[in-house]
């Protein structure tokens, strides 16, 4: 016979929240608590075993005006994120727009881009290394055939962050490709029939028809690059450790660095907020400006 | 009618037990995770009605945190399998992780009171630790059971500190050394001596002579030949350089960098020269992967440990020795780097755990077993053993470091802060090794980063 709480228990609501449960949990004590805690960590000095002591607005302060490194891993991240970003989805819309064909064996074409993506960073990081040694590494080699000079890579304050750019660049192309693929495959192929009765060039299709029917999914991949790109720390790590001379210390690479190396805990969350705020201001904006370019339907 | 399960019912069903699930899990009180040593742990096989087992048979449960390489982990396994078959009651839980991973775990461990009971210690770490209070003091174990004249003196007065100290080099004793690692080491590479016909280094061979010369002689760079990897290597190599120059690093105070000064100006602006003046050095090259002495393609290698022995083992292609470390004007000094183990302050089996600690560095058993890794061990007598010098894979020259260990040897000034000064200073450093600013410049630049260092220890911010 239902009572009352067995249909309280079984109704639809109920079940809902039952199901989210475990999701909210997780994401409450894993994600959302540490975010919390290192705010209220940021406003501290800790360095984990002894206790922490308050210094209000010190961290923030000692970031601004005393630590000239601080400066230097942000302008690298910004570097970073300025090169990368724009270059990688110019590409990856070239790719999205080669692979966008019915010819045979495509598929190994669009799997071979996308490989890098899944392989893990350390991995692919490694690898590259080995390929950016000045005396043993292949690129050099390649360079010599071509009687070009070799470049020192990863070994030079000048040419290491580009070439931590060009793996990431290279890594990240298969992910957008894969999205700006199944954007061009939406655009309706009566808008190109039309386009080309009325005279439209290939090149006048692409930017005319093609570019604004698949702004709405590039404005996704580009907020969600810029955020990735910030973020950078992987290649950093293992290629370069931050230098040389801190040529590659991006900020989440120097915030590992004074959280894990030198247990400077409040400082490495006080820039994990800087970092977080600069992320959200740029996302905040390119929200604001997509009203004039992306078109939606 | 029978009531059938419809899948909505039992998509709210699997909802309402799952959540039922979680709520009870986190209800619950978490069960112990692999045995901490934080409570003696009964062994299971007593039935209940069993009277509990008398006190020096109760099972013993210790963790044993440390780092290493496959070598180092497969030594580190023989000795604890040794100790377990002769002490049946006790277990223990290896917790061994690489380098790199060591110290995040250990503070995140420390932090939750979940530190292994015997660790692994460095040098590096040691000041800091002992400042926060959380190892063991192990004087009154020392002294009633050690002879710790066994030991290279410099490398047991280097884990003593007194209370508040910045460095360390009196005081209470705070970890036992299982090694005496020599981080002033010269390998060179016999076969490129024999085809240019250079006598090897010698025990008179000094920095800007004899050195320089053979260098000079031995780099060809159209063969891609190089005549040394200069000592730019922080920690080690142009540190003692600095002391046989009759400079030092850090005043006697501890308080500031002293690299400006004259005489270890002087002899870091050698280690300049033979890379920008005299052209016999590989090129700095910081991401370095693979050590270039090991492609046969290098003479003279200035490492900044011996415990390279180990990788240079498997070296084919060239015959390859230890000489004895170049002389300064002031003479000979090599750095001496023990690494060994500590006890947890929060330990709750102290005597268990410092029976293994001597198992471990002090026993024979112990001893003999560690020094197959290859670092000169730090008890003498063995390090002296024709055992340990005719170990497989070691060079002849191994016993050459006996007469360096036995003279001049110093330690780097370990203490507190040490991991950060020595980094920062070396890359203030390698601003010079890479050409970027001049000798003069790099080494004020790595005084003030130390001076900061050391003056805002336990202070500073970042």
């Amino acid at each position: 016979m239902p009572t009352r709480l067995t249909e309280f228990l079984e109704s639809e609501p109920v079940a809902a929240y039952v199901l989210l449960l475990p999701t909210i949990v997780g994401l409450a004590f894993f994600t959302l608590g540490p975010v919390l805690a290192a705010l209220a960590i940021s406003f501290m000095r800790w360095d984990l075993t002894s206790p922490p002591e308050w210094v209000g607005l010190g961290n923030y302060h000692a970031m601004l005006s005393l630590d000239p490194l601080s400066r230097i891993s942000f302008v690298n991240t910004l570097y970073y994120v300025v090169v990368t970003v724009p270059v990688g989805i110019v590409l990856s819309l070239l790719l999205a727009v080669a692979m966008n064909q019915k010819i045979r064996g495509i598929v190994l074409y669009r799997t071979a881009y996308f490989l890098p993506v899944i392989s893990s960073t350390v991995a692919v990081s490694l690898l590259w290394e080995w390929l950016y040694h000045p005396e043993y590494g292949l690129l050099n080699y390649l360079l010599g055939l071509f009687t070009l000079p070799p470049s020192k890579w990863l070994s030079d304050p000048s040419t290491a962050m580009p070439a931590i750019m060009i793996v990431s660049i290279w890594r990240g192309l298969g992910f957008n490709m894969v999205i700006l693929l199944a954007g061009l495959q939406g655009v309706p192929q009566e808008l190109y029939d039309a386009a080309s009765i009325d005279g439209a060039g290939v090149r006048s299709r692409f930017l005319h028809v093609t570019l604004p029917m698949l702004s709405p999914i590039i404005f996704f991949v580009t907020v969600l690059s810029v955020i990735s790109s910030f973020q950078v720390f992987d290649q950093t790590y293992v290629m370069t450790k931050g230098g040389p001379l801190n040529a590659t210390t991006t900020v989440v690479f120097y915030i590992f660095r004074q959280a894990f190396e030198w247990f400077h805990m409040g400082y490495a969350s006080a820039l994990s907020y800087v970092l977080f705020a600069i992320i959200l201001a740029f996302t905040l904006l390119q929200f604001r400006i997509q009203r004039s370019w992306v078109y939606y339907e | 009618m029978a009531k059938t399960w419809t899948r909505r019912a039992l998509l709210r069903f699997a909802g309402v037990a799952g959540g039922a699930a979680v709520l009870a899990a986190c209800g619950a009180t978490p069960t112990p995770q692999a045995p901490s040593g934080q409570t003696p742990s009964v062994v299971a096989t007593a039935s209940p009605t069993q009277e509990p087992a008398p006190a020096s048979q109760q099972a013993v449960s210790l963790t044993f945190g440390a780092w290493g390489d496959n070598v180092q982990t497969d030594i580190l396994n023989s000795i604890v399998s040794a100790y377990e078959a002769s002490h049946p009651n006790v277990t223990i839980s290896k917790q061994f992780a690489p380098w790199d991973g060591y110290w995040q775990k250990l503070q995140a461990q420390i932090a939750s009171n979940t530190a292994p009971d015997m660790m692994m210690m460095s040098v590096a770490y040691i000041g800091d630790f002992v400042a926060k209070g959380v190892v063991l003091n192990l004087d009154p174990f020392a002294e009633a059971k050690l002879d710790l004249s066994r030991y290279i003196p410099v490398d047991v007065s280097t884990w003593r500190f007194e209370p508040k100290a910045k460095v360390g080099g009196k005081g209470s004793l705070y970890a036992l050394p299982y090694d005496a690692s020599i981080n002033s080491t010269l390998f060179y590479n016999k076969s490129l001596f024999d085809k240019a016909g250079i006598a090897y280094p010698s025990d008179s061979w000094t920095w800007e002579k004899d050195v320089l010369e053979a260098a000079k002689a031995l780099t060809d760079t159209t063969a891609g030949q190089w005549g040394m990897i200069a000592p730019y290597t922080a920690d080690g190599t142009w540190t003692s350089m600095v002391w046989e120059y009759g400079g030092e690093t850090i005043d006697p105070t501890y308080s500031k960098g002293t690299l400006s000064e004259p005489s270890a100006l002087a002899a870091l602006k050698v280690v300049y020269d033979y890379i920008y003046k005299h052209s016999v050095s590989a090129p700095p090259n910081p991401s370095e992967m693979v050590n270039p002495f090991t492609t046969g393609k290098v003479a003279m290698f200035f490492s900044n440990c011996d415990c390279l022995i180990g990788t240079f083992k498997d070296i084919k292609g060239f015959e390859w020795d230890i000489a004895r470390w170049p002389k300064g004007p002031k003479g000979r000094t090599v750095e001496l780097e023990p690494d060994g183990y500590s006890l947890s302050s929060s330990t709750k089996h102290p005597e268990q755990a410092f029976d293994l600690l001597k198992f471990t560095v002090y026993d024979d058993d112990g001893v003999l077993r560690q020094s197959k890794y290859g670092t000169f061990p730090a008890r003498k007598d063995v390090g002296q053993s024709e055992e340990y010098l005719k170990s497989p894979g070691f060079p002849a020259g191994k016993k050459l470091q006996l007469m360096d260990v036995a003279e001049d040897a110093r330690s780097n000034y370990f203490g507190r802060g040490w991991m950060e000064w020595v980094q920062k200073s070396d890359q203030a450093l390698q601003q010079a090794w890479l050409g970027k600013k001049s000798v003069e410049e790099a080494a004020k630049d790595a005084d003030d980063a130390i001076t900061k260092v050391l003056q805002g220890l336990g202070e500073s911010l970042f």
